[in-house]
């Protein structure tokens, strides 16, 4: 990379209205894989807002190739990632439920199922948990998610058949335990 | 399961359609005549949709300013730095080209500086690459 290539990408300035709609389009999956990931609404809230400001200092590099959105969902694990590391232990995340509303009574159920499945994905080991979220929840592709991931193909494909298997049996363990 | 069963991780892919046609095919047929396997890819699938159906709750708002930007910030800072570099051993290499007189060791001279400059360049891009990737 050249230095005049550095000092291009610096340059922001215009394309804020861009950039507002990139926010549009992808501040709810975004949030939402931060959430799975993290079990915490308040976590999630914050690294989506730091997961913006990050793309926002980095999006004159990346909109050239604004067909690859994935470089997105990279920070947001990258940020995922810094915050375990900064938070320290993060195997002992406990599944937080969100304050979505009042409960109406037919919503009772689904609900307990959503707070079943979300920490049962807590319990996963870090690299299943993501493959699945993004596979399963948000739909990406195997090739998508080995470059969100940075993860080679056949990883991919073993991690979600374990993380499937792994989640297969703690909820059927807790589903015994009732 | 059977001696001749595929791998369960390849039952995870075909329940994704993320199988070349060929191996796609095989297992299709396996699947027919082995009920070892289409329970597992039943018990697959049941899990699959658990996430799936797992509600995309609404997102917060996300505040940005032009001002509001550190890593933006951080990262000029090393851009300076980078440049600063640059210019400091631009001023050193032209320093040294007129205190030697020599030719060849003012070529050396220059080719070692010049080298020293490439380096503390890549690790300044480096360092401005890692605090835009972050
Ligand atoms: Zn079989």
């Amino acid at each position: 990379m050249s230095l005049i290539s550095l000092i291009a990408s610096q340059k922001i300035g215009d394309d804020e209205v861009a950039f507002q709609e990139l926010v549009a389009t992808y501040r709810r999956p975004i949030y939402n894989l931060l959430l799975r990931l993290s079990g915490s609404v308040q976590d999630a809230e914050d690294l989506t807002q730091e997961v913006f400001l990050k793309a926002f200092a980095a999006y004159g590099r990346f909109r050239k190739d604004s067909s690859c959105y994935t470089w997105l969902y990279r920070i947001a694990v990258n940020s995922f990632r810094d915050h375990l590391r900064r938070k320290g232990d993060g195997h002992l995340l406990l599944y937080e439920e969100p304050q979505g509303g009042d409960c109406v009574e037919g919503q009772l159920e689904q609900k307990d199922l959503e707070l079943t499945v979300a920490s049962a994905l807590l319990a996963l080991p870090i690299p299943q948990r993501l493959v699945v979220v993004l596979h399963d929840l948000l739909g990406f592709s195997y090739k998508e998610i080995t470059q969100i991931a940075g993860v080679s193909l056949g990883t991919v494909k073993s991690r979600l058949f374990y993380g499937r298997e792994a989640l297969r049996k703690i909820l059927s363990s807790r589903s015994a335990e009732r | 399961m059977f001696r001749n069963c595929p791998d369960p991780i390849q039952l995870s892919a075909y329940l994704d359609g993320e199988l070349s046609e060929r191996r796609w095919l095989k297992i299709g047929l396996h699947l027919q005549k082995c009920s070892a396997c289409r329970d597992k890819l039943a018990e697959l699938e049941q899990v699959k949709k658990l996430v799936a159906q797992l509600p995309h709750r609404p997102a917060p708002e996300i505040r940005i300013t032009a001002q509001q930007s550190p890593p933006k910030a951080a990262g000029k800072r090393w851009l300076w730095a980078s440049c600063l570099t640059a210019a400091a051993v631009l001023l050193l290499v032209f320093f040294v080209h007129l205190r030697q007189p020599q030719a060849d060791d003012v070529a050396g001279e220059y080719l070692r500086i010049h080298r020293q400059y490439e380096q503390q360049l890549a690790e300044s891009i480096e360092l401005l690459e890692e605090v835009e990737a972050q």
